[in-house]
């Protein structure tokens, strides 16, 4: 069966001699690809008359990808020799790019697609979840559920209550609801009239293992539901600014916008740069016009996310440009690759637009539905204590499947077991080598005893090698992380207790307790390992401290200094008779 | 608790619209004069998927003078 994927690559990785007839890919010998004519990208300040100008001075006509005025990308398909135009075109002012509208037949592209073990959840329809599966969603799980992390969904509204004629949908009854505020009609109630925001909370945190249905990337994280958009699909921006904003001023770690619009905003990028400043991640969907990406995904202070579909070739609906930072899968319910029966759609429960007290399990595609798989994935990490938001923005996009053409990908597909595994041992490998290292430097390694090491890691690194314990009981959990993280049990996630992020405790410890000598290894390990802990802080942060101006490194400098100070402890305690 | 179905997509058709260029100059300059955006609506108004121009439920997608004209039919009278 030839299916039909219209893609953009980029013309300089191909050379080819007639470039408006069939050619072979160097991508993959089984690939054949046409052009169908060309996409320019104009300048941003190119306007509808210049259009009209450029089309009138060449003599082609084009149509304005989607047909928003606002998009600068237009499609010429009547053009056939492709090749000379690309030479004629590429250096003109007001041109940003121009490239072939390239068509791959690709019945040979990818014989293999994401296939979920129907066996790992109790949950029937997991087996249709490929998107799932090719996030790693299943492999994450070992690591955490998300719980702990707190996702504002700006939407719709989701189906979490039952009340008056809305009903809970069934397959979020496990899942857990906070805050939620309806900034249409300024109630606290937040319900879905349309089926979209429910749809984008079961990405994020869809009940699982309960027999029902489908699952979720991070089902134990907590939804904030916001809702600002009507039952038609439409919102103010006004509302959507409020919502950042009461999201930011409730906890939430993870905004996700499944939204967005042609044209920029101030008082919304005001609200995203208030947010981002209290270190909530933003994930926004890129949009869905083909072109250009939309508002506020293109703000720098949000993600931008791109969907792909089965094959991991970015979707034909997907909007594309430089401000993409990562991919998702967002599905396409025009193909069943994988034969399942099902169109390749993401799969969720969701209530139907026309009765919102029914629900049942929807297909639906679009950047909206990539952009939970990312916010469940950013919970994921928040769950684990990345409460930093430009750390959590890197794991996220060093830990992609990556892709080549950063305009359509970003840097490519989210990857959730890859991001937890970096979180959990990246961070505490290293901070386990700079404890190791620094006692070695100070203390020698025969001063190493058990004590001295049980001290060294705990406060260092935790014993994050035995991170798979973390489902097996509450003080396990404890165990992987370093002495410092263990306020988040006490407290919650969120910004970290200045009191855990210092040399205080360890200081008033040395200086009651240094005459005791047969406790100074402990105390010696406990120092180092503090004080490793504090520098890889300073190195690398990744969690905000509480009442700590960031503003001219003052959270920096605090992190330095204090580990300096309990090195300089560990090494009056080594010189100690 | 008793699970729910699987619904399948509503299939989706290509775009037919053929409106005129003088239609298209006309939708423009009304959207301009009542300082609507592009899609007929107030400036300002944001969209489920960013844009309403595409239903991610059915895949399918609109045309935007044929969408403004389904909202303004009396533009499309000459």
């Amino acid at each position: 069966m030839y299916i039909k994927i219209i893609l953009l690559f980029t013309l300089v990785a191909f050379n080819f001699a007639s470039p408006n007839v069939l050619v072979k890919s160097f991508v993959n010998p089984n690939q054949t690809i046409e052009s169908d004519g060309l996409i320019i990208d104009f300048a941003d300040d190119f306007s509808t008359s210049d259009l009209d100008k450029f089309e009138a001075l060449h003599g082609i006509d084009g149509d304005i990808v989607n047909g928003l005025e606002s998009e600068k990308v237009v499609r010429f398909p009547k053009i056939k020799k492709v090749l000379h135009w690309v030479k004629k075109l590429k250096s003109l002012a007001g041109i940003e790019g121009v490239e072939p509208n390239y068509i791959l037949s690709a019945y040979n592209v990818k014989k293999s697609y994401p296939q979920p073990n129907p066996k790992s959840y109790s949950d029937p329809f997991y087996k249709y979840q490929w998107h799932m599966e090719m996030i790693g969603q299943n492999k994450a799980f070992q690591y955490t559920k998300g719980q702990g992390a707190i996702v504002a969904v700006i939407d719709t509204g989701v189906a979490y209550e039952n009340y008056k004629n809305y009903k809970k949908a069934r397959d979020l009854n496990q899942t857990k609801f906070i805050k939620p505020y309806n900034f249409i009609n300024n109630t606290i109630h937040a319900n879905d009239d349309q089926g979209h925001g429910t749809h984008v909370a079961g990405t994020i945190a869809q009940s699982t293992n309960n027999g029902l249905g489908v699952v979720g990337v991070a089902p134990e994280a907590t939804i904030m539901p916001l809702k600002v958009l009507d039952g038609s699909g439409r919102g103010s921006i006004t509302a959507i600014a409020r919502a950042v904003k009461y999201a930011a001023d409730n906890g939430a770690h993870v905004i996700n916008m499944s939204l967005g619009g042609p044209m920029p905003s101030g008082v919304l990028r005001k609200a995203c740069q208030y947010a981002k400043s209290k270190g909530v991640l933003l994930v926004c969907a890129a949009g869905n016009s083909g072109g250009s990406i939309g508002y506020p995904a293109k703000y720098p202070e949000c993600m931008a996310v791109s969907a792909v579909q089965i094959d991991e070739q970015v979707t034909f609906y997907s909007s594309r440009g430089k401000d993409l930072e990562i991919a998702a899968p967002g599905g396409n319910i025009r193909e069943d690759m994988n034969n399942d029966g099902y169109p390749d759609g993401v799969m969720q429960n969701t209530i139907h637009a026309d009765d919102p007290s029914k629900d049942d399990y929807m297909l639906f595609m679009g950047t909206s539905m990539a952009a939970p798989h990312v916010a469940g994935v950013a919970a994921l990490l928040v769950s684990k204590g990345i409460t930093d938001e430009p750390k959590l923005r890197s794991l996220l996009k060093q830990t992609v499947i990556p892709k080549k053409d950063a305009k359509l990908y970003g840097a490519g597909i989210v990857q959730a077991d890859k991001a937890l595994e970096a979180a959990v041992f990246n961070d505490g490998w290293t901070r386990f080598a700079i404890a190791t290292g620094a006692s070695a430097l100070f203390v020698g390694t025969a001063a190493f005893s058990f004590p001295y090491l049980f001290a060294l890691i705990l406060c260092s690194s935790g014993f994050f090698f035995f991170d798979y314990l973390t489902s097996m009981s509450l003080i396990s959990s404890f165990a992987v992380l370093p002495l410092s993280e263990w306020d988040q049990f006490l407290f919650g996630l969120g910004d970290s207790s200045v009191f855990f992020r210092s040399s205080i405790v360890i200081s008033l410890a040395c200086g009651l307790l240094y005459q005791v000598t047969w406790l100074r290894s402990l105390l010696k390990g406990a120092c180092f390992g503090l004080g490793s802990y504090l520098i890889y802080s300073y190195i690398a942060p990744s969690a905000n401290l509480a009442y700590m101006p960031d503003a001219f490194g003052i959270e920096s400098m605090w992190y330095l200094l204090n580990g300096l100070v309990c090195f300089g402890f560990g090494i009056i305690l080594q010189k100690a008779k | 608790m008793e699970d729910g179905k699987i619904i399948m997509p509503a299939g989706f058709k290509k775009s037919q619209a053929d409106i005129p260029k003088k239609t298209q100059e006309k939708i423009d300059n009304y959207l301009s004069e009542n300082n609507l955006n592009e899609f007929g609506d107030s400036k300002g108004t944001m969209y489920m998927g960013g844009s309403p121009l595409y239903n991610e439920s059915t895949g399918q997608s609109t045309d935007r003078y044929e969408h403004v004209l389904k909202k303004f039919p009396n533009l499309a009278k000459s």
